[in-house]
């Protein structure tokens, strides 16, 4: 009797076993095909969010080594012309990771500011609203001092004016290294 | 023979609708049906993965032992929901970032493990494929009815284009959470009210068939929990009358 319940509990151990296997193989098919695709379109998108901070940029870099860059910095472009900077930051809010792209212009000044993850939920008028507001509020800004923080956002929005002024001081940094 | 097959797959279109029916599926209902586009994109990815899942489900009934059939029910619903997910991210990413988190979701729709358990681990592969079928159509129809109805009076747009009159005269509420539950309440009624011209809503009959614990009920028989609860049945219809 105890011999025919391990047996049939062993039956059931090694039947899902098998399963998760075959299920394992199918999505590795699948991510190999897909993958690829997937980085291709992030990559273009973040390329797209570039010239939306830097309205006036005629062409980027290459990804420029970072030396000493703050941690929130993620990747910087020159703009070819010698307009200024992009960059993409990412910071932890203490919920989520929270992404974002900021065009500096050469002398210091902040020339526009896209999110590119959300704080908010899809289809929330009243904090899209808010968010445009605080995007505004840096625009043409060489500090962070005026930023606007958003009300039920506060922990994403000072996250967020911490890595805009680390991003300004590094594009400072980039500016008097050159 | 024929008929039996059409049976089956339109079955879950009208009669058995899951949504407006059997009322499963309900959060990515509600959730999904502000957008036309995003409703559609919704039925259409738990279309493909009812007839997948429901397929090789059928087809590893035999091997699936009982004690362990829900951990690889749920092992092959989401390994059919992350393929679809992840083609969906390289191929159609617009519809990827509009359906968000409800996408993988799809794994804990009970549509979806309902008709696992229900019907594809005791029939045929072709008939489980076309049960799939039938109330993947039956969720998109509801879907796209409900979408419809919610964006073009809620928003006064259709698929995303602006419609002139509407788009003066829309009650945003209906775009709301509120909204979808009212919509998603009158399209039920309105349900009720087609099946009550075919007959009515069939009262829930006391055989094993769509008893979730059936297969664990070992304490009646169904002949006997029928011969018992018969006569109640009858003295209910009785009074009701």
């Amino acid at each position: 009797m105890m011999e025919k319940k391990t047996l049939s509990l062993m039956k059931g151990a090694v039947v899902l076993t098998v399963i998760c296997m075959v299920a394992a193989i199918l999505l590795g098919v699948v991510n190999r095909f897909a993958a690829p695709v997937i980085e291709k379109a992030e990559n273009e998108k973040k390329l797209a969010t570039l010239s939306v901070v830097l309205p006036d940029a005629k062409g980027f870099s290459d990804p420029l080594e970072l030396e000493g860059a703050p941690a929130t910095v993620k990747t910087v472009y020159e703009e070819t012309s010698g307009l200024g900077y992009a960059m993409l930051c990412e910071t932890e809010t203490g919920f989520d990771t929270l992404a974002f792209s900021i065009g500096i212009t050469a002398d210091g000044k902040i020339a526009g500011l896209a999110l590119t993850s959300v704080f908010y939920s899809a289809g929330d008028k009243g904090k899209e609203a808010a968010i445009e507001n605080l995007i505004d509020s840096y625009k043409g800004q060489s500090d962070t001092e005026n930023g606007v923080i958003i009300s039920g956002a506060t922990k994403s929005s000072n996250a967020m004016k911490a890595a805009i002024a680390d991003a300004l001081d590094y594009a400072k940094q980039l500016k008097e290294g050159k | 023979m024929k008929n039996n097959k059409l049976s089956i797959l339109l079955r879950g279109i009208i009669l058995e609708n899951p949504v407006l029916v059997l009322v499963l599926g309900t959060c990515p209902t509600l959730a999904q049906t502000t957008s036309v586009i995003g409703a559609v994109g919704m039925g259409i990815a738990a279309t493909l993965v009812l007839i997948l899942s429901n397929a090789v489900i059928s087809a590893l009934r035999n091997l699936i032992p009982d004690t362990v059939r829900i951990p690889c029910y749920i092992v092959i619903i989401a390994t059919f929901v992350t393929v679809v997910q992840l083609l969906m991210h390289a191929y159609l990413p617009a519809l990827y970032e509009m359906l968000g988190v409800y996408l993988a979701l799809i794994v804990v729709n009970c549509i979806i493990l309902g008709r696992a358990e229900m019907f594809a681990r005791k029939n045929g592969v072709l008939d489980s494929a076309l049960d799939g079928l039938g109330m993947g159509l039956g969720f998109l129809l509801a879907l796209f009815i409900m979408a419809t109805v919610r964006e073009v009076l809620g928003a006064g747009t259709f698929a995303g284009i602006a419609l002139p009159f509407f788009k003066t005269y829309h009650i945003p509420i209906l775009n709301q959470a509120p909204g979808g539950f009212l919509v998603f309440g009158i399209l039920i009624a309105v349900m009720n009210k087609i099946k009550e011209k075919d007959g009515g809503v069939k009262r829930k009959s006391f055989s094993c068939e769509g008893c979730p614990s059936a297969a664990h009920c070992k304490k009646v028989s169904c002949s006997e929990m029928s011969e018992f609860h018969a006569p109640m049945a009858k003295e209910e219809n009785e009074n009701d009358a």
